[in-house]
């Protein structure tokens, strides 16, 4: 197929690209001001890394929340080693950790990329699924006699004060300076998984209920939470 | 790539000595080379009002990204490639807060300024300006920003020949809106 030949009939070529010397020394003066002359504070510099590192980073740095919130509650679950389940859950938590990753890759893109569209939501929506349907297979974390019901509500808070430090972490190494919703949700989605996988490790539980209600729930929370900003934002925006 | 072939430095070589060595004439440099393309650019996309604005934030991530530039690959498309999201981030952000859109009907003149453009190039403006975002992007990379159907495949994420398809249909478009007047 040729592309060329109506087009030459029909549009000009464009006059060359200037402008003005004066326009230019000043849109160059506030582009100095905004980039190389700026004071780069320790924040800008950890935005500034390249996004390899950034994700790298976050994921770490969500390994270390999860590790600091386990010391926190009390370690790992005392049943793992007991009922030789630890090859499963270093599994379960490989599988965890790639999908948190791939997410927080979603969320840290780089702006010199093409946007992913609906393949980075399907991404942030994996995040919310997985954990749920983990929480639908009570036989891959058996517990010979785990908490229930009474718990749940620990869990969750416990669940969502990690996701929300992962998630928050993640946010530092955002570059764009507005947040936009794919990235703002997919942080959000990351935390969900995040907070799964340390309760995961930590709660003996294999109660459907309490998966469901105590430790797959957060990434909804932490994701309905995101979606409400930036609903919020929108109509402020709308209003303003 | 630019190199107007007397000895200076290319924009991969610029770009890279301002990644490795935050010199700032080479920024400068590249800032000179780029910053008329882009807001032409930016104007014939529908942006004439913020234009300006957008080249200055198109800047901004260019130099928030510079870890993530590869001396190996071609500039050209890296930096346009920054430039569409930043357009297309600008039009969702319009599009929310119910300001004008940029969309072709919402422009009320044309984005070469009157002054300085003949009366064919804002009828053509306006011609650009029914296209929908998609085939006036191509249009505009490939016809006044002389990028190849390669390195515009690349930085849309589609096929070379879907882009060329894109292209065709657009140039298609513009003969029937063009042809009358333009006849």
């Amino acid at each position: 197929m040729t592309t060329h030949g109506p087009e030459q009939d029909v549009l000009p070529r464009a006059p060359d690209a200037s402008m003005a010397p004066a326009q230019l020394d000043q849109l160059w003066s506030e582009v100095a001001r905004d980039t190389i002359d700026a004071k780069r504070s320790w924040l800008t510099r950890a935005r500034e890394l390249p996004t390899a590192l950034r994700i790298a980073l976050v994921v770490v740095g969500s390994i270390g929340i999860s590790t600091l919130a386990l010391l926190v509650v009390g370690g790992v679950r005392g049943d793992m080693v007991a009922q030789s389940l630890v090859g499963r859950h270093v599994l379960a938590m490989v599988g965890l950790a790639v999908l948190a990753t791939t997410i927080f890759a979603v969320a840290l893109r780089g702006v010199h990329r093409r946007p992913l569209g609906l393949l980075g939501w399907a991404a942030v929506a994996l995040g919310v699924i997985i954990p749920l349907g983990l929480s639908l297979t009570p036989w891959v974390w058996q517990s010979a006699s785990g908490p229930s019901a009474e718990t749940i509500h620990g869990c969750n808070v416990i669940g969502t004060v990690t996701g929300l430090f992962a998630a928050g972490f993640a946010w530092l190494f955002q570059r764009t300076s507005t947040p936009a919703p794919l990235r703002l949700i997919a942080s959000a989605a990351g935390g969900g998984v995040v907070a799964f996988g340390m309760l995961q490790l930590h709660c003996p539980s294999d109660d459907i209920e309490h998966l469901l209600l105590g430790h797959s729930i957060v990434g909804i929370i932490l994701v309905g939470a995101a979606l409400v900003f930036v609903g919020v934002r929108r109509l402020v925006l709308r209003r303003a | 790539m630019i190199d107007k072939g007397d000895g200076a430095e290319t924009d991969e070589q610029l770009f890279a000595r301002y990644v490795r060595q935050a010199d700032r004439v080479a920024f400068e440099q590249v800032f000179r080379r780029y910053a008329p393309r882009l807001q032409a650019m930016f104007m014939r996309s529908g942006a004439a009002d913020i234009a300006g604005d957008l080249v200055q934030k198109t800047f901004l991530h260019v130099h928030r990204a510079r870890a993530d530039y590869q001396q190996e690959r071609p500039f050209r498309p890296w930096i346009y490639t920054i430039a569409l999201n930043v357009r297309r981030e600008e039009a969702r952000r319009r599009a929310r807060s119910r300001e004008i859109v940029l969309a072709p009907e919402s422009v009320r003149e044309p984005s070469v300024q009157p002054s300085t453009s003949s009366p064919t190039d804002r009828l053509v403006q306006r011609a650009l300006n029914q296209l929908s975002d998609a085939a006036r992007e191509v249009v505009v990379l490939h016809w006044y920003d002389g990028l190849s159907f390669p390195e515009i495949a690349e930085m849309l994420g589609a096929t070379v020949s879907a882009v060329k398809v894109r292209a065709h249909r657009a140039y298609e478009q513009l003969r029937k809106i063009l042809g009358p007047e333009a006849g």
